[in-house]
Parts: C-alpha cells; sequence; structure tokens
C-alpha cells in the first residue's frame, strides 16, 4: 500500500486491520494463509482506486495546507503589486522614462496575474499520477525559477552597464519564473488531486482509468481558436505596421538609452525571423504533430497540457511583442515631438 | 445487487443505526449489513472507510483503537450525540419516502 502511494497512516493501519480481519475470516474457512492473504488482496480492489476514494474524503490537515500555499500565493500577489506601485508612482529619487515604467509595470501585472491565477492554473497541467514523478517536477520547476533568479542576479545584473531605472525593472522581471516554478508545482498537485477522483457517488465501481481524456480533434481545435486572433493581429502588424514603425524608429534613433532600442531591434527580428520563415516553422510544427499523434502512444496523455501550454506561450510572445511595438511608438513619438535641441 | 444510489444512500443511516446499538469496527459492520440484507447489500471496505471517516469528520462518530488478542488492533467506531440527532433526521427522511411508497403500492396492487 506504501508503494501505491497511500500515505495517511491512520487509514492504512485500519485497512491493515481490516486485511487481517479477513486473512482470520478467510482461514477459519479452511484456506491456507497465503491463498486467503491473496484473496483479501483482491477482494480490498485496486490500491490506486482506493486512494482515489480516500482522496476525496480530504484529509483536514492536507486541506488546510493547500489553503495556506493559495493564500500565500494571493498575499505575494499584492504585496508584490504595492512594490510596483510605490516604485513607479511614488519614488522621486530613480527617474524612469516611460519605456521603463510601462515595462516594469508590465512585468509586475504579469507576475501579480500568474500568483492570483494559481487556484485555476491546475486546468492546463497534466496529470502525473506517480506521486515521485509529480514531486520531481514540481520540484524542478520551483528550484530553476530560483536558480534563474540567484544566477541573474549575480551573473547577468552586473555585466551590463544598466541605469538604476533600468535595473529596477530587469529585476522585477526576474523574479518571474520564480513565481511560475511556484505556481506550476502547486498546480500538479492540484490536477493530479482534482481529476483523479472517481466519478459518482461512494459506493460505485471505481474505473481503472481515473482520467478522461479529450479527443484530440477538440485539443488542437480549441487551441487553433485561441491562437487565430494572435496570429491575425500579429500577421497584420507585420505586413502594416512594422515597416511604419522602422521608418519612424530610424528617425528617432540615436536619441534614449541605447538598451532600448537593442530590445526594440530584437522584437523587430523576432518578426522578420516569423515573417520570412514563418511557413516553415508552421510545417515543423504540424509534421512533429503528426509524428506523435501517429507513432507515440503516449501522446494523448500529454497533448492537451502540451499543446495547452505552446498556445499559451506562443499567445504570450505574441501578446509582449505587439506591447513592445506600442511602447516603442509611443517613445519614438514623444522623442519626435519633443526634438532634443 | 440493489442500486448504486440506494445503497450509497443508506449507508449513513444504517451504519448511524448499527452503531446505536453499540460500538462497531469496519468489518464487523460490513458482516452484520451483509447478514442482514441477506446478501443483497454487500459493502466493500474502499467504499465503507471514507463514510466511516467523513462522519467522524461530520462529528457524528467518534473512533478508538483497541488491542484485540494475538495483540492486533482494532478501530472501533461509537456514535456521538451530533450522530443521534442525524439518525433522527435520516429516520424521518426514510419514513416519509417509506409511507409514499407504501401508499401508493397500496392503492395500485403493484
Amino acid at each position: 500500500m506504501l508503494a501505491a502511494g497511500i500515505e495517511t497512516p491512520v487509514p492504512l493501519n485500519e485497512l491493515e486491520s481490516h486485511l487481517r480481519e479477513d486473512v482470520e475470516q478467510q482461514m477459519r474457512s479452511g484456506l491456507a494463509e497465503q491463498q486467503a492473504f491473496e484473496i483479501a488482496l483482491q477482494r480490498f480492489g485496486q490500491a490506486n482506486a482506493l486512494k482515489a476514494e480516500f482522496e476525496k474524503v480530504e484529509d483536514p490537515r492536507k486541506a488546510r495546507s493547500r489553503e495556506q500555499k493559495i493564500v500565500f500565493c494571493y498575499a505575494a500577489a499584492v504585496f508584490y503589486a504595492l512594490i510596483g506601485i510605490h516604485t513607479f508612482f511614488f519614488r522621486h529619487d530613480v527617474s524612469f522614462s516611460l519605456a521603463e515604467r510601462m515595462l516594469g509595470l508590465a512585468a509586475v501585472a504579469l507576475t501579480v496575474s500568474l500568483l492570483c491565477s494559481v487556484r485555476y492554473f491546475y486546468r492546463i497541467l497534466p496529470v502525473l499520477i506517480n506521486k515521485r514523478v509529480r514531486t520531481g517536477v514540481g520540484l524542478a520547476c520551483g528550484v530553476l525559477g530560483i536558480l534563474y533568479t540567484v544566477i541573474f542576479m549575480n551573473f547577468i545584473l552586473p555585466a551590463f552597464d544598466f541605469t538604476a531605472g533600468q535595473a529596477v525593472v530587469v529585476c522585477l522581471s526576474a523574479l518571474l519564473p520564480m513565481a511560475i516554478g511556484g505556481i506550476i508545482a502547486f498546480g500538479l498537485e492540484e490536477a493530479t488531486h482534482r481529476r483523479t477522483a472517481t466519478a459518482g457517488h461512494v459506493g460505485a465501481p471505481v474505473n481503472t482509468s481515473p482520467t478522461n481524456i479529450e479527443a484530440g480533434w477538440a485539443t488542437y481545435l480549441k487551441a487553433t481558436a485561441s491562437l487565430v486572433p494572435a496570429v491575425f493581429l500579429w500577421a497584420i502588424s507585420i505586413v502594416f505596421v512594422m515597416p511604419k514603425l522602422k521608418q519612424i524608429c530610424s528617425s528617432a534613433v540615436g536619441v534614449g538609452d541605447a538598451s532600448f532600442w537593442k530590445v526594440t531591434h530584437l522584437n523587430f527580428g523576432i518578426m522578420s525571423l516569423f515573417h520570412d520563415d514563418g511557413i516553415f516553422i508552421a510545417g515543423a510544427i504540424i509534421l512533429m504533430l503528426i509524428l506523435l499523434e501517429w507513432r507515440s502512444s503516449k501522446w494523448p496523455r500529454y497533448r492537451r497540457a502540451a499543446v495547452g501550454i505552446v498556445a499559451l506561450l506562443l499567445n504570450s510572445v505574441v501578446l509582449i511583442s505587439i506591447f513592445m511595438m506600442v511602447v516603442t511608438a509611443t517613445v519614438a513619438a514623444s522623442v519626435l515631438f519633443h526634438p532634443p535641441k | 445487487m440493489l442500486a448504486k444510489e440506494l445503497v450509497a444512500a443508506s449507508t449513513e443511516p444504517l451504519i448511524l443505526s448499527l452503531l446505536a446499538k453499540g460500538e462497531s469496527y469496519g468489518y464487523a459492520l460490513i458482516q452484520e449489513v451483509k447478514r442482514r440484507s441477506g446478501d443483497k447489500i454487500e459493502w466493500t471496505d474502499g467504499m465503507l472507510y471514507p463514510v466511516l471517516h467523513r462522519m467522524e469528520d461530520n462529528g457524528w462518530i467518534k473512533s478508538r483503537w483497541a488491542e484485540v488478542e494475538n495483540g492486533r488492533k482494532r478501530k472501533y467506531y461509537s456514535i456521538k450525540k451530533d450522530g443521534h440527532h442525524a439518525l433522527k433526521e435520516k429516520r424521518e427522511q426514510w419514513a416519509v419516502i417509506a409511507s409514499v411508497l407504501r401508499g401508493l403500492w397500496k392503492e395500485k396492487r403493484v
């Protein structure tokens, strides 16, 4: 039973006691001890199913610790939001350019909204039944997030020459991966708890495949539907807006902080990449999906999560890219309207 | 075997009624219900223990570990005051259903 992952001690002892009663009963009917034990084990039902039943009757201790983690995320979100507002609106010792202000607020907003979505994040995460794998992945995400922040603070930050304003913005964005790591770790647990509980009430026969796998076409349809607006807008931006923006930038370049223009060029570069090679990238992705559907037997279980995460990433990239274009335009416009003497 | 919903719905009133007669433990409850129903109601341990835990969380029953022969431990459940109240409520509800059905079946000559 410990191997199957049932961990709360009291129910474990109770089931053990029940098992022994059954064994005794069988032996009284004349069976040999080993046989009686095996029959009792069979009557027990599958250990996994049992665990699901127990998890429906949730241990009050576990429920409380879950709630504590969620509240901690909300508190962190509020704390972070306050820092953001204070830094960008009320601090007067550091001067921020418009671009820095917008980028910094965007980073804070993104982190805050991620932290607040912790309760619902489990819906796009896969169900990993094996508790060891689940804990491992969650731990890895959390550690990666922390590692990223540490490396960032110690190696990347000193390497570049940032003004005070830029340093603040960059630091705020550095905390984002930590938040993501924590949320993924929490969400994985949630996903398993919420989606392995057997349907129906106590007393119903427990089925062996606890999760319902969404049909492939449904997953792809949903992903495409969620991507269509973003891709459409992005295509329009690349074809119409970017050339104009490049024009504006070239007349405004040379003014303002150099690193901002570097970021803008990076943005243009990424967009050009998709403009020129987008067909090939899309083709490669579709080919890979076809291969996975055809060859891999494990794909359906992770399909929803993988496709969901990729769609989320793509949407985020498009959103950030378009936002950068807006910021670029704003900065360029302000420079053009108030040319430095 | 009776319909799932009936078995599920009747579990709590059955447990409370049995425990009202005196304290007992999981295995014995299953055997008793099986005997009284002429083998028609066969509870599984996977079904019973979570219900017992839920009822304990509600404060209807309490449990204690006791040592039996061979030094083995057994968890005995007994009913509490809230459990008696809950049992009384459930008795009234089941009585309503039973009397309505009885009345209908007497009329209709089913």
